[in-house]
Parts: C-alpha cells; structure tokens; sequence
C-alpha cells in the first residue's frame, strides 16, 4: 500500500520535472548610467581673450566606438586662465558633471601633470578646507615645446597628504575617475 | 566522520537490587586492534561519579540509582566517546575508542557509507576541527585539507582551490544540493556557515556522476549529519574570541532526537571588525555574518523517513578600502606603496564602500523510502534564494546604491532509486535543476552579469560491485542544458540581445579500490566530463574593479571537456604509521580562460586592459602526500606536502592562479589528568614557496616571496564538576611574519594578516 502510494509520487515527480517551465528570462531593465563621464572640454583663454579647447569625448561609453581627441596649439610665453568641464552626453539634455563635483569638491581634485612641454599650472580654486579644486587652473607657457598634459580626477584622494595639494600626484590615492592625456604642442 | 564505534552489550544480572546500590562495570578497548586501554576516564555526568581503567581496559562504579545516565569515556590521543545507558540492574558495558582518531583522520580515506561511493578519494573535516578553527571561513577551514587551498580577496572573503581548479569548476554542495550563488566571481565566497553544519568533506578526484559535470576540479560537500536517537535535549553553547579583528562569534546548537520526530536548531552571529597585517590595520575588512539552520526529521514509518532542512545566511563583508581603484594608473601606484592609502590609524569595527551585502536562503525536503532491505528510493527537492549585492565607493552620494545587484532562484528536484543485491549495487537516477537569475534594476551601471535562466536535467547510472578486497563503480551520466539570456547589447545600450543556447554534455567515470590487507590500499579513479561554460564566461562584459581590467565573455564558447586520472595509496605501518600518497593527471580540451588582450582599450578614465575568455589545452598533475606517526603515547607528528603543476599546452606557457608548493609539519604532545580530558598542544610551521610558474605579461606584479609561519594550538576537553567543556587557543602567524600569498587577491595592495589569536569555548550539555 505505502510502497504504491511512494510510486505514485514518483510519477509525480518525473511528470513535473519534464513538463519544466519555460516561459521567457524577463528582460533587463535598461540602467541610466548618471555617473558615466562621456566628455571632457578643457578651456584654456589668454589675456586677449583667446580660446584654446581641449577635448576628449567617448559618447556611446567604454568599447563601441573610439574616443575622439581634439587638441589646439598654445602661444609661447603666455597666461592663461583654464577651466574644465565634465559632461554625460548620453543624456538629452547632456548632465553636467562639474555641478556634481562642485557639490562634494572636498572629495575631488583634478591633476595636471606636464612633461616635455614647457607649461606650469597653478590651481585657482579651493574647497571649504581650503584645499584646491582644479576646476580653475592658470596655465603659463614657456618657450616653444612639444610634450604632453595629463589630466587625472581623482575621487577621495588624501588631500591632506604631502605635496597634494601643490598639484603632486604621488601620495594622493583614490580611484581615477579622468585620466586622459593631451599632446600639447607650444609654438 | 562519526564512525558508529560504540557497540553497548548490556549484560543482564537477575536480581534486582535496592535504590543506589547498582553497579556498572566494562571494557574499554582500543577500535583499530582490540587492544585493552589503560588508564581510560569513564565518568557519569549526571552523578559525577567516575573511575579509571585498570590495565586489562576494565572498570567499575558502584553506588549507581537506577535511571538513564550518560557516561562519557575518554583516553589519551582518542575521540571521547558518550553512551547513554538506562540502568534498572547491574550492568555491563564496552566502549570501543578509536585510538590517535584525529592522526587517522588525517590520513585515512573516509569510511563507508551506504550513499557515498566507496572509490573516490574523499576528506572529511570533523565536527571537533570545525569547533577548533571557529571564526574561520568554509573555504579557509576546507584548506587544512592537503591538496586544497583557498583562493582570497582578502579576510574571510574565500573560495576553495581543489588540485588547482576552482569557481566554476568546484562545486560547492549545501545540503546535497549545488549551492546555487553567484559563484563565477573570484572575490565570491561561498554563502554558507561552517559553524551550522557538522559535515564538511572535500572530495578531489571528483567522480562527476553524482554532482554534474561542473565538478571536474572537485567538491566541496558541507551537510547536517543524521542526528542521534537522544530523548533528552542536548547541544552546546560556544563562544569565539579572535585578537585579529577583534571578533566576537556566539554559536548554539540544541537538538533532541525521539522515536518519530528528531530535531536540530543552530545558530550563529559572527561580529568581527578591521583585521591588521603585521604593520598596519587592513582598513574595511570588517564582517558582520548570522546564520540560522533547522534540521528536521520525521519516521513516518519503518520504512519511510522525510527529513527537511531549512537555512538562513546573512553577510555584510567589508573590501580592504585601498583596494579599490579606478584604473591601470591607480593599480601601479597602489602596488609600489609599502602600505595601502586609506590605511586608519585606529581599529574599527564600520563597515564602509566597498563592501558585499549576500543573504542565502535553503530549503529542502528529503523522502527516503525502503522499499525492502535492498531497494529505496530517495526523493529530493529544494529551493534556495540567493541576494547579492555589491557597493563600490561612487561619485554623489551613490554609495549606498549596489553597483551590483543579483538575485537567483534555484529550484532543485532530484530522484534516485538504489538497489543493493550481494555483489552489485545499482544507483539510476534523474536530477533536475532550474535557475532563474534577475539583475535587480536601478543600479546606475550595465550589468557584468546578463538575466538568464538555466533549466537541466540530467539521469545517471552509477554500478558498484565488491568482490573479495576490490571495490569498483563505473557510471555515466548526461547532461542536457538550456541556457536563455536577456541582455543589455554592450554596443548599442538601448536595444536587448535574447539567446538560447543548448549543451548536450556527459560525463563516465569508473574507479577501483584495492584493499588487500588493513596494512595497505589503492584507489584508481578514471574521470571522463564535459562541462558546458557558464554564463559570465559566455556573457560577462564590463569594467571588474578590484583588478582595473574588461573583461569579455565570448558566445561561441565550446564545451570543455576534461579527463583526470587519480590513484591514491594508504600505507599502515603498524599502527604506528600512516603514509597517504596521492597523484593526479588531468587534461583538459578547450580549457576556458581570460586571456590578456595586447591592445588596451582607451576610456575617459584611462587605459584599461582588456581579458577576453578564450580556450586553449590545459593540462594540470600534482601531488598531495601525508605522513603521520605516533611516536609514543605522548607524542605524534604529521607531515604534509601539495604541489601542483598546471600548463597552458597550445601556448606553451603556465596557468595563472595555481597554488604555490606547501609543506607543513605539525608535532603534537598529549596531556590527560583529573581535570584536563584529551589535551593536546600542537606547533606547526609550515613553509610555502614562491610561485615561479609564472611570465611576467601574465600578471601585474611578479607573485610575492615563499614566506614561513608557525602555527600553535592548545586544545583540552575540561570536566569541572559535572559539566562538560572544550577549550582550544589557536594563534596563527605566531612570529606576526609580514608575508604576501600569490592566491590572495589583496597582495597587490597589502600583506597578509598579522598574528591572530582565537579562543573558543564551548559549553556541552
């Protein structure tokens, strides 16, 4: 009696395991990447008013499509003042960025660091603890020069750390949200 | 392993005397060779009263009321072992101890038991080494085994390595079941706590038959044993301390077994905050982890028993803080540092970004029905629930919000019928398994890891025969899977790529045993599998933080198929030595692995190396070997040694991630008086080498130096009174050597932990 009630479960069990459902995988919803950075334009203006842009966009995300770099040539024995903007321009209307890390500035700082070009740059902006920013930067030129300018955004760098906040890189940590480096070209 | 090593002859007396003047007398003997045991303690715990064996291994106290007793028998160097006896008249006993259990232990292949197959080499933990490593993950517990190893992502956060292979490639049962988790991450240790269950094996020549044919590297099996026939309700209480991390774990386990019903609760809570590498604290390694499990047993009739197991898991695991990066440029100025950024100056116990919240649900019922005493049937199913998510230290206040967040269902049902006739014994079954995986929206990021779900459905034959001193199996199995994935196109994000994919796999194993005399066996094993790639080999895509690279799955993936030939060797020099040898050769066709691509992909965020998955031929032998003596009732020493070679044969160069050669050797001292039961104080150093199977293109960083550690522990069994305890103090790294693992992800970024001391005490009752 027992072993047929156990047999009939048995069968039971196999017709359920081969009438398995398959009705379809619900498709993945499709995520607004807000934190995704696309383009980067980098202004710099001279004392005549000038303007030199630099820019790195990259608008359908990493892979797909190559990024897109433009650079322009800079005056020799010049100043200028630099401002950066960041912007997700697979949005419509684009987001930008920049407000973002305005809002948590004491968390972000932007490097530049220069190497064969005659080029300084000075920060020209400061958080609430009086560490720079680098949104605002001055930038002068030396004489005529080829070389490159590298531009870090760093998130949670210790801003404290030795030689942070004159613009040195070395001891500051934190994850690199930008890291692109510009051809530079002084004549 | 729990042999059942007491066998009660109660000798009846006829006359039954007044209250409190009985008597009971017996033999303590030694299992292995008959052996009268001298010196035994033989205690009744509800009286207190207790006598010591003479030098024939015979004992004797009187002034016994009649009643139920327990009465507790322990020897030096020997598994203390308790019977519980209802006492209306004189009565007589023998209790048969199994004589340095934990030196065979080590070096013994398991013992039989009806559902396990006699010819695969199997290691079991025991229920005394999991209380002993209390505070230990599964994975770092399943390493004391040779031949395995635990691949890490710093504290606590560990898979098993078997013989070199792990991930996809190792299952991991709970409960019978595969663990149904997310377990293609290296950073994703298995969701299951070593304190709620009392078996833990480690099987290495993995006949695939009964766990499918992902298991071509091994399994790891993690079960609640049957629980005893014990009217009264018995557990223990135990309390964990660990200097490291200054963590805090409580564990209880009650459980009363009657005539129909039996039952079992255990219960968890592991709070454990920063733990320190020799230097400096390892910021936001932190763990906070409950774990609750119900055991259940019904005999419905003689023939008929259901038993259900219902589990709950819970962990959030903190991720060193200066691991976390965002690019190539970050790792490199990560590795050159002597200490990570974000290091704290103070200990703390916070949790922060990056971290892993993972809850694990399991239930399952089992119906096991004799149909006669050589025909049953076995009747499984089981869900579990799998949650994981991952946050990562992100731009506006999105920390909180998991940049990972999967949820998988797994629903398994699984049917076998045995029947044993004198010589064959045949096993058919059918194993079906459903998994249903959901990326839970609003992460802000394009998921690594495609919806899908998988349904299989696999039967398998498995024949035994055991003729004389030669035991052999031979099974087949198949395996037919079909895989459905919806995903985000990684080229176009606003249009949904759907798939299906079908394997039609199999696996045949066949394995021998030689056992001509108690002195000396062999075991051969000859395994034949096909394993069908998962789906982040197929699907992954995406930024893997933690080692700044892409990675890219790859749809046209084959099968991989491997084949491993395994013999092990057990020699018992007299009772006195245990020699265990085992070699292993696997091979295996379109071996799946990330290759490193030579052009990098430049992003806004800086150049990323790309990891295809691509298959090559791989092929993999080694050795795990062990030796064990008892040098006089005292003393005992136990040597081991693994080492394990792997080889990438289509380009002709190593395999990434396999374990460094290791060699351990433990020397142990055992003290027993009144008061200290069973004690034993151990030393072991153990040396691991460099990994030198490596290019430098196949890693960032050259792997680390060998390093050299000291291990102790002191373990007693106390009586104090009537009650009955354990104790063990283990301190790990005893020298605090600064010292980095080639299989520990966080190298790169840190040393490894510093000395550790763990405290446990448990109260039996």
């Amino acid at each position: 009696m027992q072993n047929k009630f156990i047999l009939g479960i048995t069968w039971v069990v196999l017709l359920l395991s081969l009438a398995a459902c398959s009705d379809d995988v619900d498709d993945p919803e499709i995520e607004n990447e807000e934190e995704l950075i696309t383009s980067l334009y980098l202004t710099l203006t001279d004392q005549s008013g000038g303007a030199y842009a630099f820019t790195f966009y990259d608008l359908d995300g990493d892979g797909g499509d190559a990024p897109v770099m433009t650079t322009a040539p800079l005056p020799a024995n010049s100043t200028f003042t630099a401002s950066i903007e960041l912007l997700n321009e697979a949005e419509d209307p684009a987001e930008v960025i920049t407000e973002e890390i305005e809002e948590e500035d004491d968390e972000h700082q932007f490097f530049y660091i220069v190497s064969g070009a005659n080029l300084t740059v000075s920060y020209d902006d400061e958080d609430d603890n009086g560490n720079p920013i680098g949104i605002k930067t001055n930038m002068t030129s030396g004489d005529v020069s080829t070389g490159t300018l590298q531009v870090i955004l760093r998130h949670e760098p210790a801003k404290d750390a030795a030689g942070v906040s004159d613009g040195q890189i070395a001891n500051a940590g934190g994850e690199s949200d930008i890291e692109v480096s510009f051809p530079i070209v002084i004549q | 392993m729990r042999l059942l090593l007491v066998f009660i002859s109660l000798l009846s007396t006829v006359n039954i005397r007044a209250q409190c003047e009985l008597t009971i007398t017996g033999w303590v003997t030694d299992h292995h060779n008959d052996e009268s045991l001298e010196y035994a303690n033989v205690l009744i715990r509800e009286s207190g009263q207790g006598s010591t064996s003479d030098s024939t291994g015979y004992f004797e106290i009187g002034g016994i009321c009649p009643g139920e007793y327990h009465v507790t028998v322990s020897h030096i160097g020997c598994t203390p072992e308790e019977v519980l006896i209802r006492i209306s008249k004189d009565t007589s006993i023998t209790v048969y101890l199994e004589h340095h259990s934990e030196m065979i232990h080590e070096v013994i292949v398991e013992g039989k038991s009806s559902l396990n197959s006699h010819t695969e080499e199997k290691k079991e933990i025991s229920e005394v080494q999991i209380r002993q490593n209390t505070g230990l993950s599964l994975a770092e517990l399943s390493a004391t085994i040779s031949g395995v190893s635990s691949l890490k992502n710093g504290s606590g956060l560990a898979k098993p390595v078997i013989h070199g292979l792990y991930g996809n490639r190792v299952v991991v049962l709970n409960q019978g079941m595969q663990q149904a988790g997310q377990q293609w991450g290296n950073d994703h240790a298995p969701e299951i706590d070593p304190n709620s269950v009392n078996q833990i094996s480690v099987i290495k020549g993995a006949s695939a038959l009964r766990y499918g044919s992902s298991a071509i590297g091994g399994v790891l099996s993690v079960s609640s044993a049957a629980i005893p026939l014990e009217p009264h309700l018995h557990g223990h209480a135990r309390y964990a301390y660990q200097s490291n991390g200054r963590g805090h774990l409580i564990n209880t386990s009650i459980y009363q077994g009657k005539e129909k019903w039996k039952w079992r609760l255990n219960a968890t809570y592991n709070l454990r905050g920063d733990v320190s590498a020799p230097d400096y604290y390892l910021t936001n390694t932190g763990k906070d982890e409950k774990s609750i499990l119900l055991q259940l047993e019904h005999t419905l009739s003689a023939k008929t028993t259901v038993d259900g197991v219902f589990s709950y898991y819970d962990v959030n695991q903190g991720i060193l803080r200066g691991s976390h990066i965002g690019n190539l440029t970050d790792l490199n100025d990560a590795i050159i540092r002597d200490v990570p950024f974000y290091t704290a100056d103070s200990f703390s116990y916070s949790i922060n970004a990056p971290r892993q919240k993972v809850n694990h649900t399991l239930s399952k019922i089992n119906l096991l029905h004799f149909f006669n005493d050589n025909q049953y049937l076995r009747i499984n199913y089981g869900n579990q629930i799998n949650n994981r998510a991952e946050y990562d230290v992100r731009r506006g206040n999105r920390s909180d919000r998991p940049v990972l967040n999967l949820k998988m269902i797994a629903n398994n049902l699984d049917l076998s019928y045995h029947h044993e006739s004198d010589l064959h014994k045949w096993t058919i079954g059918l194993q079906n398994a459903h998994r249903d995986n959901t990326n839970n929206p609003g992460t802000g990021i394009i998921p690594l890891i495609p919806n899908y779900r998988m349904i299989q459905t696999s039967p398998y034959l498995i024949w035994e025969r055991e003729v004389a001193d030669v035991e052999i199996e031979a099974g087949i199995r198949s395996d037919i899977r079909r895989l459905q994935v919806a995903r985000i196109d990684p080229v176009d994000n606003d249009n949904i790529l759907r798939s299906v994919d079908h394997y039609y796999n199999y696996a045949a194993s066949l394995g021998a045993k030689y056992h001509p005399s108690h002195a000396y066996d062999i075991l051969l094993s000859m395994n034949l599998a096909k394993r069908a790639p998962e789906v982040n080999e197929l699907y992954s895509f995406g930024l893997h933080q933690g080692v700044a690279g892409i990675e890219e799955g790859n749809e046209n993936l084959n099968s991989e198929q491997s084949i491993k030939a395994l013999i092990t060797q057990h020699i018992d020099i007299k009772d006195k030595v245990w020699i265990e040898l085992s070699s292993y050769y696997q091979h295996i066709r379109d071996y799946i692995y990330l290759n490193p691509q030579s052009e990098p992909r430049l992003t806004i965020r800086g150049a990323f190396p790309v990891f295809k998955y691509e298959q090559t031929n791989a092929r993999i032998y080694g050795l795990d070997g062990s030796i064990a003596a008892s040098i006089s009732d005292r003393w005992s020493a136990h040597m081991g040694y693994a080492m394990v070679r792997g080889t990438d044969l289509t380009n002709d160069t190593y395999l990434v991630f396999m374990p460094q050669d290791n060699v351990n050797l433990s020397i142990k001292s055992y003290v027993s008086n009144d008061i200290i039961k069973n004690g034993s104080i151990a030393i072991t150093p153990s040396y691991h080498w460099r990994q030198n199977r490596l290019t430098t293109e196949q890693d960032f960083l050259v792997p680390p130096d060998g390093y050299f550690l000291i291990d102790m522990s002191v373990n007693t069994d106390l009586s104090i009174g009537k009650s009955n305890w354990n104790a063990s103090l283990t301190i790990s790294n005893l020298m605090n050597t600064s010292y980095r693992n080639y299989l520990n992800r966080l190298r790169y970024y840190a040393d490894d932990e510093g000395r550790n001391v763990r405290l446990v005490l448990q109260y039996n009752f």
